[in-house]
């Protein structure tokens, strides 16, 4: 997690983060980065090889710290929620959260990101660690929910955690076609699946 | 495909059938002459440069996955009688065969589909044939409707885009350290399918 790192190169890394919101990552320079971030050059290459590794990091924890705001969603839901009900109110509210419009970017970063670390081993290794990281704690919260009543006990909670992982990235597949599908209809699609399949059964 | 000059579309075809043997790091400009007997000249006369081949090679990679997936479903359809018999032969389809081979088939999809977000040029000639398959998943399920085999109340359209979004999303699991157990996910996928998508 990026509160692990030490403070110099945290800073870096959310530097970068924050010019990937409005730059390709291909047009980021390091003066860039050291600009905003007010940290010398030598103290970059201390904590990175070369400027590309620390863009690795930040394409990589840009996408996390994302998902990193839904696992917090789901915690607190857990916490506050008193009936299946609730529960499965709050998971459709979230989903529609990770889904809004402005997520599209996110996909598009996170896609051309997977896509550089098919080739590029060094980021690879850093971003495998990170989703193992998001699928255990995915993972973590629906066996907390099945043992709360909430979550269905039919389910493996490694496969539940990365069916929502899936659809959420793989609707990708619509952001390039000349004819996207209507939102509420893919809406439908996800409520029923998690009303009849990862959620408990709500009378 | 067929109104391609001789000699691009003999480029197009050698590098596209080298990728099918060899990983695309490995295709190179000389390698792909040398197999196709083809002058470095002409080469660069049909195509900007190397890159542009082997986006064109992508294209085709792309064209020609469709085509099959939409032939084995139309032959799913046709050969369906009952809807036992039509959930059994969507099982292989959706389950997505999990394979370290049809990993690397996803990630090369992955590669296509972040090719086609970042440049105009590639969503232009991608974003038609990933339209088709999705109308062509989207028609299935529209004549399943019809047969009664499936729900009516979910659009054909946003059902087509969510079980694609399954299989290419998977790649979450692939980049993970350790896997989903397959019967654990064939197991879910199959929920899905009887008591979402097939339930009428």
């Amino acid at each position: 997690m990026l509160s692990s790192f030490h403070p110099t190169k945290k800073s870096l890394i959310k530097s970068a983060i924050v010019l990937l919101d409005t730059h390709p990552s291909s047009e980021i320079t390091s003066e860039q980065v050291l600009e905003l971030s007010g940290i010398s050059k030598g103290s970059l290459y201390h904590h990175f090889d070369d400027f590309s590794e620390l863009m690795e990091y930040a394409l990589v924890y840009m996408f996390s710290r994302y998902v990193d705001q839904s696992i917090e969603a789901f915690h607190q839901l857990l916490i506050v929620c008193k009936s299946p009900q609730d529960f499965l109110s709050g998971v459709k509210e979230i989903t529609r959260a990770t889904q809004s419009p402005a997520m599209r970017n996110m996909r598009t970063v996170r896609i051309n990101a997977i896509a550089q670390a098919i080739t590029n081993q060094r980021m690879r290794t850093l971003m495998s660690a990170e989703q193992g990281r998001l699928t255990d704690s995915f993972t973590d919260l629906f066996r907390e929910a099945q043992e709360k009543g909430w979550g269905s006990k039919q389910i493996d909670p490694r496969a539940a955690a990365v069916l929502v992982q899936s659809y959420t990235i793989g609707r990708v597949i619509d952001d390039f076609t000349p004819e996207p599908i209507d939102m509420d209809r893919w809406f439908q699609v996800v409520d029923l699946v998690l009303e009849r399949i990862l959620c408990a059964q709500v009378a | 495909m067929s109104a391609l000059h001789p000699t691009k579309e003999l480029l197009i075809s050698t590098a596209f059938e080298l990728s099918l043997i060899r990983p695309l790091s490995e295709i190179t400009s000389d390698l792909v002459l040398e197999v196709s007997g083809i002058s470095k000249g002409s080469l660069y006369h049909h195509f900007e440069d190397f890159g542009d081949l082997m986006e064109q090679v992508q294209v085709r990679a792309l064209s020609i996955f469709t085509d099959s997936q939409i032939q084995g479903l139309q032959e799913l359809m046709a050969s369906s009688k009952t809807k036992a018999e039509f959930l059994q032969g969507l099982r292989p389809i959706s389950h997505g065969n999990r394979s370290p081979d049809v990993g690397a088939a996803r990630l090369a999809r992955i590669d296509s589909i972040s090719k086609a977000l970042s440049s105009t040029r590639m969503r232009e000639m991608k974003g038609p044939i990933q339209q088709r398959i999705t109308n062509a998943i989207a028609e299935i399920f529209r004549e399943a409707i019809r047969r009664g085999w499936a729900n009516s109340d979910l659009d054909p359209m946003a059902v087509s885009v969510f079980l694609q979004s399954l299989n290419i999303g998977s790649v979450v699991d692939i980049l993970a350290p350790t896997q989903v157990e397959p019967e654990a996910w064939f197991t879910l996928i199959d929920l899905i399918l009887s008591e979402v998508i097939l339930d009428s």
